[in-house]
């Protein structure tokens, strides 16, 4: 499983570097534009003052530094100083935004980041393949990520994780309840009671969805043996996030999604490769 | 997804004095976020939590922290609600619905 099976094209490789950064400034830049406290200080925030970054111009100072260094990232000039400076960045705005008692799930958009820099500077002297081996660090970080997931459940609940699936449709309800307590839809309460009644009516099948959602995190290493084994999870793991999302209720966790689908399927690319196709075919006829 | 199943899940939500509801997004927040703020305060606190085994004592302290955090997300002085949990859990082979005032601002 070494990155020798994985080969990208100079445009593949820009397309994922411009879908990250876009990504990466969705998530980023509000949680920092919005921040208002550090009251709950996690991680580095015990013994960092970040509180220095809820003064507005620190936060326009970042984000300008941040974009220039992502265009500088995306157009392919200094990527070593910039995926440093923004991993840095990174690991700022998401500590603190965790520090104020909420938890966004944006790690992994940090570690892409980080892994990135390393992978930079391990591959210094090796232009000639280096961003397959930078892919190949990322995607690398992403197996790892869905590896913990698979590791918090069996250390949490060992094969019980699947025969506790009975108390689901309170996490089912949790979910819908959530929307309402946002603006007041009573129609989300009824869509709640509803899908309880779809988990109720059908056990043995949501049993099945949660054991191919634990073997396919178990078994997700084996994305890293070649391009088609990659591309095979992608699409299995985009399956098993739209089945959390219809069953509980919206929940759609983007911070990881976004950068599994960036390095496993790359949509942008392709859209613009079947684009290109089309268009040259219609000019031939 | 989830590490566990417990038998539980918590849902907060606000009201006025009269008990008229109140959108969470009228203060810039939402349900998921909202949620987080009391287990991450309770965990900062060293309260034990979930299975609605808080204290009243317990769940006003925390609650407390959790107005906080609604004055500073929409910058505006906080006054007359109500913070609302909703516990969830099974007795038997039903689903067990306990509404519950944790803290009010007069």
């Amino acid at each position: 499983m070494n990155f020798r099976n994985f080969t990208y094209s100079e445009n593949e490789w820009f397309f994922m570097r411009f879908s990250l950064a876009i990504t990466w400034m969705y998530f980023a830049f509000p949680s920092l534009w919005n921040a208002v406290e550090v009251s709950v200080p996690v991680g580095i925030a015990s013994f960092i003052p970040l509180g220095i970054f809820l003064l507005v111009p620190v936060k326009i100072a970042v984000l300008f530094s941040a974009s220039y260094f992502l265009g500088q990232y995306v157009y392919g000039t200094k990527q070593q100083l910039a995926t440093l400076v923004i991993s840095i960045i990174s690991l700022l705005i998401f500590t603190m935004e965790e520090s104020s008692g909420v938890f966004s799930r944006v790690s992994l958009l940090t570690l892409v980041w980080m892994v990135q820099f390393l992978a930079y500077v391990i591959s210094a002297n090796k232009p000639e393949d280096r961003h397959h081996r930078i892919i190949h660090a990322s995607l690398q970080m992403i197996v790892a990520a869905y590896l913990l997931s698979a590791y918090s459940k069996w250390s949490s609940s060992g094969w019980h994780w699947v025969s506790d699936a009975k108390n689901l449709d309170l996490q089912v309800l949790k979910g819908f309840y959530f929307h309402w307590a946002d603006n007041g839809n009573l129609s989300q309460i009824h869509k709640g009671n509803e899908m309880i009644q779809v988990v109720h009516q059908n056990q043995w099948l949501i049993n099945l969805v949660l054991w191919f959602s634990l073997l396919l995190e178990s078994f997700v290493f084996l994305m890293l043996w070649n391009r088609n084994a990659t591309r095979i999870f992608g699409y299995m793991l985009v399956c098993m996030h739209i089945g959390i999302y219809v069953i509980m209720g919206g929940i759609l966790i983007l911070p990881v999604i976004m950068p599994m689908v960036i390095f496993t399927l790359n949509p942008l690319y392709r859209i613009t490769e079947y684009w290109t196709k089309f268009m040259s075919l219609k000019g031939t006829k | 997804m989830y590490s566990s199943f417990p038998n539980y899940s918590y849902v907060f939500y606000l009201t006025d004095l009269n008990g008229e509801f109140i959108p969470l997004t009228k203060y810039g927040t939402y349900g998921g976020a909202f949620s987080h703020v009391f287990f991450s305060t309770a965990n900062d606190m060293n309260i034990q939590n979930g299975y609605g085994k808080e204290s009243k004592a317990e769940l006003a302290q925390i609650g407390q922290k959790m107005m906080r955090h609604l004055e500073l997300k929409s910058k505006q002085h906080v006054t007359g609600i109500q913070i609302h949990r909703i516990h969830f859990f099974h007795q038997g082979p039903s689903i067990v619905k306990r509404d519950k005032v944790i803290y009010e601002l007069p």
